[in-house]
């Protein structure tokens, strides 16, 4: 016994010693340390779809196009050599062939060169592999296939005029290196279990490590990038870390353990903005956020009394007071940094005696009892429903707020579109949704009714609207702008009349960095995790 | 004593098979699909049921709770939806963080709460022993969340003496990987850098949560000392002429200890409901950390396997403890 207690004091006294003499951890070039939101998601390209992922895929793989801009996004050529059209032949006239040029200088890490080969066996990857971003883009595509060495053609199962958008979503469209996952597959796997771990991509960054235990991922530059311009920065490598808690990541950042800080919350970001030495910068994000109405439940399946709730929801009060204008007021059902948005003609003004007026007529004088659903989908969305609450009160509706797990809506908003499921959306559900991409109809079909394209999508407002149904149909396979602006106009109007859902807002997208770097652009497409860290400079 | 042993083990396998069955109703009572969640908004009906296959999940219940317990015989915890890992893998993992942190906390406790108590009942209405009553009281009733984030905000914040969080500093990177105690693993490859770093991270969570044991293991040590102090033998010690400082610390102190072995046991019971929390403060990859983050993504399997090793590790340790409580004192009879 007494030698043990020896041995263990040896022991403490020996790692005391020895981490006494150690010097400062320092390293010899510091990375960046970039603090992300969300959840990492899956570094498998073929399976992520979660925006997470947009803090690190985007620098590791390349994909066929990609959206640039910050408030107009616009869909530009990165591994293809055009954006194809009608014009040029890329796309055939009844909207089912999209042939793709590749461009030829391209090259994975390994040197070898990106063809058409590794495009149709990434998409076929994505396919076989049936996991989340399939449906994105791979689904919609009944073949592909290699026309020569740097081109492919795409032969879709229906018309779909956001094909070609969907390319540019940061989620299924990245070219994996087929020698290096062939290599690495595992029981027929295609090399899923290994790209969990490594990469597999063209792009400025080489995926050197992913660490689960530190729910970190390390990206360091690949000198040899084929895209390399003059405007290349100096940063040589990046942590990018998740999960940190408001406080932790604040004071890191404040110490300059950090340098970069994505998405905090809104009172954060007011102080960081105040502090020398921070560039704070917001912009609209591609998030939204709504009280969706479950249109299939009493009393809501009556439109007076929707229309009723839109008028007791004062969204510039909530804006201003509960999200310190970190929002951008909606005129349509999406907001307004997408494309194809236009104001919708009926609005809905904070306005209580309206509101009393249309539950008269819908028999609900006296009110009713409403619940609303809290899943911490967005920010403060509790003292959004608090603040309702007041506001419905003073009409006779008694708001009750409930937490639900995230988990049960979205099994019953992802999987199961019939009313059966309806029970367990409940009446009031407090949403945060995205785009996959930088379109209009993409984000609609998220959250109104749609018919079943891309997969089994439902609605999260359950009102059995056909005309909506043709119209999401109908700009689904409208190619040209010109014919898709008066469908989406209508699209905006019905959605309005219909009041399925209470629009909050349009998120913005808050970054927060010291001034020791440099070269920040925002990309709409790619939400806040994603610092163009190819074009930055760390001094 | 063989029947005891073989009696105790039979109840912890009844306990583990409870808290399998258990475990696996509750994660099943809630409609949420992991799968779908796992594939998102986009995912076909197609894939959905692919997966749901793959995962065994399109089975009626009492089929996919005999084949878990099945594959757990053969050492299989089944596989995480969320990290897409085996669970086995995945506590591999994040296991020895856990431990790591237990250790830290237990020796703490040990090493802290039972001078603590020896010395308060030595000098027994002393300044001593107003100190350590005030400060078990305080460390029996701090929430754990709440003096994490204040020594973070003191240590880290404003007096830049420790780290914030994790268990090393992001730019080392872990040690050379023998056993997954990033302290033990840096001593043994002698790497001063990573061992200064680990153990300067190690220091903080440690204290936060060690603070409600150390309250708990010095008052039960003080009160078993002050009893002692007045026993029958202490008198007859003192009788037979044995010097004050021989009576305290040869008789004393030394029957004192005794019980403070059983709530050594309830201790590591409260270290492992307190590692939740404290892992979560400080972004310490351990079980309690993964725990968290699966049950928000209702990945069944996972809750299930990081349930089961906190069960086991739980009876174990009461075992252990039952048995070593045998050996310090003949007395007891297992029956």
């Amino acid at each position: 016994m007494k030698n043990t207690f020896r041995i263990l004091t040896l022991i403490v006294v020996l790692a005391v010693a020895l981490a006494a003499c150690a010097p400062k951890a320092a390293p010899a070039a510091r990375p960046v340390v970039i603090l992300a939101s969300d959840q990492p998601g899956s570094a498998d390209p073929a399976e992520n779809w979660t925006f997470g992922g947009s803090a690190y895929l985007p620098l590791v793989y390349d994909g066929l196009f990609r959206y640039a801009g910050s408030t107009s996004p616009t869909l530009t050529p990165l591994l293809a050599a055009e954006i194809p059209s009608v014009a040029n032949g890329g796309i055939s006239a009844d909207g089912l062939i999209y042939t793709i040029k590749i461009r030829q200088d391209a090259t994975f890490h390994d040197g070898s060169p990106v063809n058409a080969d590794a495009v149709v066996y990434s998409y076929e990857r994505i396919k076989a592999l049936q996991l989340g971003a399939n449906g994105i883009t791979a689904d919609w595509a009944e073949m592909i296939e290699k026309v020569d060495d740097f081109t492919v053609r795409f032969t879709l199962k229906q018309p779909f005029a956001d094909f070609l958008n969907s390319m540019g979503s940061v989620w299924g469209n990245y070219i994996v290196n087929p020698a290096v996952t062939k290599a690495n597959e595992q029981a027929g796997d295609w090399g899923h279990a290994w790209l969990l771990d490594h990469d597999a991509g063209s792009g400025p960054y080489i995926m050197a490590s992913v660490d689960p235990e530190q729910n970190t991922i390390t990206l360091q530059r690949h000198d040899d990038y084929w895209g390399a311009t003059d405007k290349r920065g100096n940063i040589e490598s990046a942590i990018i870390r998740w999960g940190s808690e408001a406080a932790a990541a604040r004071s890191m950042l404040e110490k300059g353990d950090a340098d970069a800080w994505v998405n905090p919350q809104a009172s954060d970001y007011a102080a960081l903005e105040e502090m020398a030495g921070m560039t704070a910068i917001k912009y609209p994000s591609i998030m939204q956020y709504y009280l969706a109405l479950n249109g299939s439940v009493e009393p809501l399946t009556d439109v007076r009394v929707r229309q009723a709730l839109q008028y007791t929801f004062n969204t510039d009060k909530v804006i201003s007071d509960i999200f310190n204008n970190t929002l951008t007021k909606m005129d349509a059902a999406v907001g307004p940094g997408y494309p194809d948005v236009y104001a919708a003609d009926t609005q809905y003004p904070y306005d209580l005696d309206k509101a009393k007026v249309l539950l008269k007529d819908a028999g609900y004088e006296n009110g009713f009892e409403l619940t609303a659903n809290r899943m911490g989908f967005f920010p403060n969305d509790s003292a959004v429903l608090e603040y309702w609450q007041a506001d419905l009160a003073k009409v006779g509706i008694t708001l009750t707020i409930q937490e639900l797990d995230g988990g049960v809506f979205g099994t019953a908003w992802f999987t199961d579109c019939t009313a059966a499921s309806s029970p367990n959306i409940g009446q009031v559900s407090a949403l945060g949704v995205g785009g996959d991409y930088p379109s209009a109809w993409e984000v609609g079909a998220q959250v109104f009714p749609t018919p079943r394209l891309g997969g089994a999508k439902c609605s999260a407002v359950y009102i059995d609207n056909p005309t909506v149904n043709e119209l999401f149909t109908s700009i689904a396979s409208e190619t040209t702008a010109e014919g898709r602006k008066p469908l989406f106009e209508q699209l905006y109007n019905t959605l309005a009349e219909d009041a399925g859902a209470i629009w909050i807002g349009q998120a913005l997208d808050l970054v927060v960095y010291r001034d020791n770097l440099s070269g920040y652009e925002y990309y709409f497409s790619m939400g806040g995790n994603y610092l163009p860290l190819d074009t930055m400079n760390l001094k | 004593m063989r029947t005891f042993l073989l009696r105790r083990l039979f109840t912890i396998l009844l306990v583990w098979l409870g808290v399998i069955l258990l475990t696996f109703m509750i994660t099943n009572v809630i409609p949420s699909d992991p799968v779908a969640l796992r594939l998102g908004p986009k995912a076909s009906p197609e894939a959905i049921n692919f997966w749901r296959h793959e995962y065994g999940l399109d089975q009626p219940l009492v089929n996919q709770f005999i084949n878990y317990v099945k594959n757990l015989l053969k050492g299989d915890l089944g596989l995480s939806i969320f990290t897409g890992r085996s669970i086995k893998h995945d506590l591999g993992l994040y296991l020895p963080a856990t431990l790591e942190l237990a250790i830290a906390a237990i020796l703490v406790t040990i090493l802290g709460g039972i001078p603590m108590g020896v010395f308060a009942a030595r000098y027994h209405g002393g300044w001593f022993d107003r100190f350590v009553m005030r400060f078990s009281t305080f460390g029996l009733a701090v929430p754990l969340f709440w003096l994490g984030l204040v020594l973070q905000l003191f240590f880290y914040r404003e007096i830049d003496l420790l780290p914030l969080d994790s268990r090393i500093s992001l730019y080392l990177g872990a040690p050379t990987h023998v056993t997954g105690l990033y302290v033990l693993d840096s001593l043994i490859s002698l790497d001063g850098l990573r061992l200064s770093s680990s153990i300067n991270h190690l220091i903080l969570p440690t204290i936060t949560l060690s603070m409600f044991t150390l309250g708990s293991v010095a008052r039960m040590v003080r009160a078993s000392t002050l009893e002692n102090l007045t026993a029958d033998y202490t008198r007859m010690a003192r009788a037979k002429g044995a010097t004050e400082s021989r009576v305290f610390w040869d008789h004393v102190v030394r029957n004192s200890l005794l019980p403070t072995v059983t709530v050594l046991g309830n201790t590591f019971n409260a270290l492992l409901a307190g590692i939740f929390v404290v892992e979560v403060v400080f972004n310490w990859p351990g079980i309690g950390w993964y725990a968290t983050k699966s049950i928000l993504a209702a990945d069944y399997y996972a809750i299930m396997g990081v349930t089961l090793i906190i069960a086991m590790i739980s009876t174990t340790v009461n075992l252990l403890v039952d048995i070593l409580y045998g050996i310090l004192d003949p007395r007891i009879q297992y029956s």
